[in-house]
């Protein structure tokens, strides 16, 4: 297996099977990144193919001031974002005094593996699935969010607060089915 | 204010622990679906670079071409400039006597001291003017020493006039061939290049850059009135009247070959852009019209797509050609095509028609000529062929060599080609089949021109009959899209031509 540098050098060169490496590498974890921002695997394959595209359509501008991985993480994550743009405008903007209102009591996460996390968030309103992905799991802040999806930050926060209070509402049902 | 969400950073850590090192196999098909992808752009790269290339072979051709037809023009002319000279049956005894006095001086002096006529020398023309107006004259009969006694007889001691007079003396008086033919030399039995040469060498005071550049000698014929030019023997050695000679030919040919449509996005970008999705209307209905196609691949909706018809697949065309061999190596020749050129793309767009009920596929021919009456619908990826239909009325120059019984030629031209239709069907029949004309509502132009190169042999088989064998390039120098359109087109065409042609000589 050849280090992040022999990678990137033979993908500059268009070496297959370099780009192949590089694909085989990371396409299981960016694979998971794209399940948390789609509706199905289908989609999330797609999105993963065009991300993966850019990537090596783009390698040479990898200045290696972070990992690849999260450069790759950074160009799935924005290619997830054109995917699903449409569908973020679409959803109301609440008022932050009733994001404050929504999702005031915690719930347990620990106890769900990744996959059933993943059906929880995929579950989720488009807008409300995007910005939870953003904000809970990728770290940004609203301000960066808000900037990334071109809406106001009253809506990042807004969308977030509502998916909180739906993922509560679904981890509850759940919990409720699993205890009996 | 971010901080409101403070208190749950707990709740957010939770959520981003479980996917820290979360892994999921994607399907083997994405992997494909890179490959095929990254092939394709490297395609497309490699036709950039080609279009370099093909434009510097397209330049060298022209260069080539030009000079050929300068060439055979130049040819030409001065063949024609010694063939108005020698091609002057009819010569006034005036007009000889007038031309000699243009000629060199020094001739003039060094045969005048051999003749020892000093003293006349001022009233006497010079010696080509003595050749051909009196001392020739003077072997050709009474009439012309009836006319100049005098100096007949004072030249009867120049050794040029007495070759010429010996020449001339073989020729039997009056004989009417000679009032017929102009080309022949004073001598009619024996070879008129040597003869003709033979009497270059009698002539001490004239050079040979001289003799070539003279009119030639004159010699009288058995009427008075008349005097015929004895031909510069460069002259006669090349009967380019003949070989010049237009031949006619026509034939027919098929072709087969590789087409590529080659669209390309009207923006700048060659690269795929996730952007490029139909806008959403307030009416809650996409635009199609204003899609957008980059890198190949237009989006017609954020997850699917209907890629542009780049897949080159086997192309044929067949038609007549007919042209003119104008001289030995420069052909000019036009004709009339019709070609039907495949390629392949694919898409899981159907385009329903709600007059018809029929399902159509839908491709970037058609993506922008959805109306009313028709929605768009998902389906599942299905692979279509196009085929486009082509008349070409090409316009070409050829340059030829001759080898025995082939040919060898380089030929470059223009073409018009109109645009009939292109036929999309869906290569499982699932889609009904559409055809896209060109006219108001197409992204097709009526007619679009393109520029051709190709090179091969002809081989005469037998007779007049040659076949033909000749690799032929062509390339877009218009757009088959509209400019009004989304996507541009500039097609081109890498084929093998066969015919067979028939020379009318």
């Amino acid at each position: 297996m050849h280090d992040d540098k022999a990678l990137i050098s033979g993908c500059i060169k268009g070496d297959r099977t370099m780009q192949r490496q590089l694909y085989e590498q990371f396409a299981s974890q960016m694979l998971v990144v794209c399940m948390r921002y789609s509706k199905s695997k289908d989609d999330a394959q797609d999105i993963l193919q065009e991300a993966f595209i850019k990537v090596f359509n783009h390698i040479e501008h990898f200045r290696q001031e972070s990992s690849l991985g999260f450069w790759i993480k950074r160009i799935v994550i924005n290619t997830a974002l054109n995917y699903y743009r449409k569908g973020v405008y679409l959803y109301p903007h609440y008022d932050i005094e009733e994001v404050q209102h929504v999702g005031a009591e915690d719930v347990e996460i620990s106890k769900y593996n990744f996959k059933e996390l993943l059906s929880l968030l995929q579950s989720l309103p488009q807008g409300c699935q995007t910005i939870f992905n953003l904000y809970a799991i990728e770290g940004y802040k609203h301000r960066e969010i808000a900037e990334m999806l071109h809406i106001n930050e009253g809506t990042s926060k807004s969308q977030y607060a509502r998916a909180r209070s739906l993922l509560k509402e679904m981890i509850t049902e759940k919990g409720e089915m699993k205890h009996g | 204010m971010d901080n409101q969400y403070q208190p749950y950073s707990d709740y957010e850590n939770q959520w981003k622990k479980p996917f820290e090192q979360a892994e999921m196999s994607p399907s083997k098909d994405v992997w494909d679906k890179i490959d095929t992808a990254l092939t394709r752009q490297e395609s497309g790269a490699y036709k950039k670079r080609f279009v370099f290339y093909r434009a510097i072979a397209a330049a060298c051709l022209l260069c080539l071409a030009a000079l050929s037809v300068w060439m055979v023009l130049h040819d030409h002319q001065d063949t024609s400039q010694q063939l108005s000279r020698s091609d002057q049956p009819h010569t006034t005894q005036d007009e000889a006597l007038q031309k000699p006095q243009d000629t060199d001086a020094s001739a003039s002096t060094s045969a005048s001291a051999d003749s020892n006529i000093d003293s006349r020398q001022a009233q006497e023309p010079a010696a080509s003017q003595m050749y051909a107006g009196e001392t020739l004259a003077d072997n050709f009969g009474a009439p012309k020493k009836a006319q100049h006694p005098g100096k007949a007889s004072a030249h009867a001691d120049n050794k040029a006039s007495t070759a010429m007079r010996q020449t001339a003396a073989r020729q039997p008086e009056g004989d009417a061939g000679w009032a017929t033919n102009s080309y022949l030399p004073a001598t009619k039995s024996s070879n008129p290049i040597t003869d003709a040469a033979r009497a270059h060498h009698a002539l001490p005071a004239v050079n040979s850059e001289r003799w070539h550049a003279m009119p030639g000698a004159f010699a009288l014929s058995d009427r008075d009135d008349l005097m015929y030019k004895v031909p510069n023997p460069y002259a006669i050695v090349i009967p380019k009247a003949e070989k010049d000679k237009p031949v006619f030919f026509a034939g027919l040919d098929v072709s087969g070959g590789y087409f590529d449509p080659n669209f390309q996005s009207v923006s700048s970008s060659g690269q795929a852009n996730a952007d490029a999705s139909p806008n959403l209307l307030e009416s809650g209905v996409y635009d199609y019209n204003a899609l957008s196609g980059r890198n190949n691949a237009l989006y017609a909706a954020p997850e699917r797509v209907a890629y542009a018809e780049n897949t080159p697949k086997a192309s044929f065309s067949y038609g007549m050609d007919m042209g003119v061999q104008l001289t030995r190596h420069l052909s000019v020749q036009s004709g009339l095509d019709y070609g039907r050129f495949n390629t392949a793309t694919s898409s899981n767009l159907g385009l329903n028609s709600l007059t018809s009920g029929e399902r159509y596929p839908v491709t970037i021919s058609n993506i922008s000529n959805i109306s009313s009456d028709q929605s768009i619908s998902y389906t599942d990826r299905t692979t279509l062929t196009s085929s486009f239909e082509l008349l070409t009325v090409p316009l070409q120059v050829g340059y030829h060599v001759f080898f025995d019984k082939l040919q060898l030629f380089l030929s470059s031209g223009v073409a018009a080609n109109f645009f009939l239709n292109n036929r999309i069907s869906d290569t499982k029949g699932a889609l009904s089949t559409l055809n896209v004309q060109a006219g108001a509502e197409s992204i097709y132009r009526n007619v679009f021109y393109s520029g051709v190169i190709s090179g091969g042999i002809n081989y005469n088989v037998i007779g007049n009959y040659l076949i033909k064998i000749a690799p032929e390039y062509s390339f877009s120098i218009t757009d088959m899209t509209k400019e009004s359109a989304f996507i541009s087109s500039r097609p081109f065409l890498f084929g093998m031509d066969v015919g067979i042609i028939y020379q009318f000589k």
